[in-house]
């Protein structure tokens, strides 16, 4: 981009004035430099406003941010070793992540827990070791604790499940802000499907959730943000 | 990967089967149909005892799966059968299915017959990239 701020003195429309009245040259380009001077900081001022944005799109957040910011619940429940678990208390490392599901669910938990585990693998065991990834089972009649832990082995070893009863696991959801699961009817085998809610909540380590990442966020996201949810960065939009 | 030789005019294209770890996966594909109406009514697959069809509902603010026993294939349309939408389901794999291999689906048509497709097993981040959003 090229900005003139002083008219060419050698052309004629800038001559023509200098000809008819000697004082007006020095007032025009004194004019002309202001006006000049004047678009060029608007320029400028376009440039960072740009700039900013440009930043702002560079640095933006790959989840959902939450309307409003969302204390980590007072989630109690049995952990794969039959022990008594704590969502508040029982979760040492910097970023808390929750997502509710089950382990005959075909569709979307292999795909969400699956994605998770291939972002933390490559983000390092450095990394990996600061998030705590709680799965909480959403079908207490056929998931025991046993199967949930073969289950979430598949994925990472390091990932929490837990279980409660039916009743737990409700007042679980209803603490988390997430719609309850609905249990279809059985099948002629016995089958049924459970639908839950998908996405995964972050909370961070001052024990609040700004964000939840839905079905379907990449590896990549996972890889762009957990850093930065781990350095306390605060989403926002 | 797009197979051409399908009855009347049905072109299976990109399926793909996630690398689960338990006893059940789903697999995803596109059916292009430029023959007339059709319906894909089963599926079977010697890699496991069952093999269901699944399609998407809403219920209450929940997306939920519900086994069916057709999808509608219309003449002239695209049906994809993609992550968090309508899918097979394999149920009681011989073994979790692993990244890099290939199981042979085959496809039962209420019109066309039978159609069995080569699946490659893809890692499950990859089928995240397939989400819309």
């Amino acid at each position: 981009m090229t900005l003139s701020i002083d008219p060419d003195p050698a052309t004629p429309s800038s001559e023509g004035p200098a000809t008819a009245n000697p004082a007006e040259p020095h007032a025009h380009r004194v004019r002309n430099t202001a006006i000049g001077i004047c678009v060029l900081a608007t320029l400028l001022g376009v440039l960072a406003v740009l700039a900013s944005r440009a930043d702002t799109s560079v640095a933006s957040w790959h989840g959902q941010v939450l309307p409003s910011p969302q204390r980590i619940p007072d989630i109690r429940l049995t952990d794969t070793d039959g022990e008594p678990f704590s969502l508040i208390d029982d979760t040492p490392g910097d970023l808390t992540l929750l997502m509710f599901g089950y382990t005959n669910c075909p569709d979307i938990c292999p795909i969400s827990l699956g994605t998770l585990a291939a972002a933390l693998d490559e983000l390092g065991p450095d990394v990996a070791n600061r998030v705590d990834m709680v799965f909480v089972t959403a079908d207490p009649d056929r998931d025991d604790l046993g199967p949930l832990r073969t289950y979430l082995d598949g994925y990472d070893p390091e990932f929490i499940g837990l279980r409660g009863t039916a009743t737990e696991i409700a007042e679980a959801q209803d603490l988390a802000k997430v719609p309850r699961a609905v249990i279809e009817t059985p099948d002629d085998d016995g089958g049924y499907i459970v639908g839950h809610a998908t996405q995964i909540i972050a909370y961070q380590d001052d024990g609040t959730a700004r964000i939840a990442y839905p079905f379907g966020t990449r590896s990549q996201d996972w890889i762009n943000d957990i850093p930065r949810l781990l350095a306390g960065e605060i989403p926002d939009e | 990967m797009r197979q051409r030789d399908c009855p009347r005019g049905i072109a299976v294209v990109d399926p793909a089967a996630g690398a689960a770890p338990g006893e059940s996966a789903a697999v995803y594909l596109t059916i292009e149909n430029s023959g007339p109406d059709d319906a894909l009514v089963g599926a079977g697959c010697d890699c496991s005892e069952r093999v269901s069809l699944h399609v998407t509902e809403e219920r209450d603010d929940l997306h939920v799966m519900v086994e069916t026993d057709r999808i509608d294939i219309a003449s002239g349309e695209t049906t994809v059968l993609g992550p968090g939408g309508s899918h097979l389901m394999l149920e009681g794999l011989d073994a979790p299915l692993e990244a890099g291999a290939g199981i042979e689906v085959t496809l039962e048509f209420e019109h066309g017959g039978e159609r069995t497709v080569e699946v490659p097993v893809v890692p499950l981040d990859e089928l995240a990239e397939r989400v819309d959003r």
